[in-house]
């Protein structure tokens, strides 16, 4: 239950979501663990068996680009053989989450041995300027996960609707649905709300049903930064990044921004730090609004802490759409993802329960809406995050980070 | 606290002409499905060639999204139909669908005056040096 007396939720006024794309927890964030030892990060010894048996241990040598291409693989199958170490349910029931098939996994899109090690790969804090200084300078999740082991839209389904459906895949048509949007419910209730996807050539991934039935829910990420210099950001947004390289109507080059392998990971470093300096350089924005800076799913990107069992979610995908021997029931979570929480209300540290994406409606719909029965199991069951919002004045604003460009 | 410096992508990073990732096939593939219910007069501006790299997606996706948000607010989502491979585990109650909704984003003023953000993305203006600021993930058409 959120502690409506704590100050700065009862200054809260604006939520706001960027999610990126298909990064691991410790691919990005796991070094932090050597600054601050209560960031469930790396040690140094985390390892994979390879393909022939040679155990293959994380190394600092991601880089921004060209080296996990192809795409590690995350539909679900793939990501079963991740976090299972490629054990069947046939050959054991009781199969326990271990985290030993990643290189497997790598291996077997390319047959290439020396290859498959570099999902291994994490980046160094200095690469990573933006999200590194983030997660130490506010809070960072120690747990939250995907909502599903599998890929982008099925995830993403539960931020905005606290469930896929039944869906395990990219084939999302939420055709059975019969939960609103987190936006419908707070449209339906006088709230204002908005998705920003970059522009119109990167457009949405929430396209069949909201884009498709309720277009003026949305606008570009040029509406969200005159929003925020015009003190009109909505009640709760959800950004998306750029999704593909392309020219803008005036010719200029726009790179990927959403740090989806193979796009350059410096470009969403820029994406997130301008999101950050919107509402932080805003004195207006800034004590009133809350930023979560969340991934979608891993990417196929070694992690390792293993999932836990979650709340089923009243659907099952059957055998037919999981790709493997086995329905699935919605009962446990998917690969672990950077988080952080960010405002001036927030102490730097680390929080330790465990959150998904499911997480994402319940804390909208309890601060905004209060009681509202209408959810699926799993977002009723989520934690929700603004209970970190806790501290007793405001940082000073020499407190908090600052970008600028490199 | 010192503001923490950037860095940006170097030019050669920009590769309009990948291959589509499985994300943006999909994504395609949704607009494929979305394109079917345009009219014939919204269709004739959709470039239908194939889609093989991001910018011919972009292209694609462009034109759609701009139909789309041209279209007036329709007042009912798609009715109930089954997916297949799914499976409902217990039934549950199904609130009612298609909500009117009105125009999403008409927040209030905040009290004080508009703040300039220095951080909003730069004017993209071609064939200059690099101005962009943190986030604005362009860069200078070569």
């Amino acid at each position: 239950m959120l502690d409506r007396t704590l100050p700065g939720i009862q200054n809260l006024r604006h939520v706001v979501v960027l999610m990126m794309e298909n990064r691991s927890f410790d691919h990005l964030l796991g070094s932090l663990h050597a600054q601050n030892q209560a960031i469930d990060g790396l040690v140094g010894n985390e390892e994979n068996p390879d393909s022939t048996g040679v155990p293959v241990t994380v190394a600092p040598n991601a880089a921004y680009q060209s080296q996990l291409d192809p795409d590690p693989d995350h539909h679900f199958p793939a990501v079963d053989l991740q976090i299972f170490g490629g054990v069947t349910t046939a050959q054991n029931p009781n199969r326990q989450a271990n985290m030993q098939g990643f290189v497997k996994s790598y291996f077997n899109q390319q047959f290439n041995v020396p290859h498959s090690h570099l999902i291994m790969n994490y980046f160094t804090p200095k690469m990573l300027p933006v999200l590194t200084g983030l997660a130490m300078e506010f809070a960072v999740f120690n747990r939250w996960f995907s909502s599903i082991p599998g890929p982008t839209l099925c995830n993403r389904a539960f931020a905005h609707y606290g469930t896929s459906f039944g869906q395990v895949s990219m084939d999302v048509f939420y055709w059975n649905k019969q939960y609103l949007s987190i936006y419908e419910r707070l449209v339906a209730a006088g709230h204002t709300t908005k998705l920003y996807y970059y522009d119109e050539a990167s457009s949405s991934l929430e396209v069949v049903n909201l884009l498709q039935n309720q277009p003026q829910l949305f606008g570009s990420f040029q509406d969200f930064i005159d929003a925020c210099n015009k003190n009109l950001l909505p009640d709760y947004c959800f950004i998306e990044p750029n999704y593909t390289d392309h020219d803008a109507p005036d010719g200029t080059e726009l790179n990927a921004c959403d740090q989806h392998p193979d796009h350059d990971v410096r470009a969403g470093e820029q994406y997130i730090a301008s999101v950050y300096n919107a509402i932080r350089n805003n004195p207006n924005l800034w004590p009133n609004t809350a930023l979560l800076v969340v991934y979608d799913e891993h990417g196929g990107i070694f992690d390792h802490v293993p999932p836990p069992p979650c709340m089923p979610d009243g659907f099952v995908a059957q055998p037919s759409a999981t790709g493997t021997p086995d329905p699935f029931h919605f009962d446990r979570l998917g690969v672990r993802v950077p988080a952080i929480l960010i405002s001036p209300w927030v102490g730097r540290g680390v929080i330790n329960d465990i959150y998904e994406h499911a997480s994402i409606p319940a804390t909208i719909t309890e601060y905004f809406l209060g009681a509202y029965a209408a959810r699926s199991p799993r977002e009723i069951a989520a934690n929700t995050f603004l209970n970190s919002i806790s501290l007793p004045a405001m940082r000073p604003d020499n407190d908090c980070p600052t970008f600028s460009n490199g | 606290m010192e503001p923490i410096r950037v860095p940006r992508p170097p030019a050669e990073a920009f590769n309009k002409n990948r291959r589509v990732s499985d994300l943006i096939r999909a994504q395609v593939n949704h607009f494929k499905h979305i394109e079917q219910k345009l009219s014939a007069e919204q269709r004739r501006s959709i470039p239908q060639q194939g889609v093989t790299t991001e910018a011919e997606a972009a292209r694609y996706i462009a034109a759609i999204t701009a139909a789309l948000r041209a279209k007036p607010a329709a007042a009912a989502s798609p009715g109930p139909q089954a997916v297949p491979g799914t499976s409902r585990a217990t039934p549950r109650p199904v609130p009612a669908e298609g909500l009117a909704i009105a125009a999403a984003a008409a927040p209030e003023a905040e009290a004080n005056a508009p703040t300039k953000d220095p951080s909003a993305p730069a004017p993209k203006k071609k064939r200059k040096p690099s101005n962009s600021g943190p986030g604005s993930a362009s860069k200078e058409k070569k």
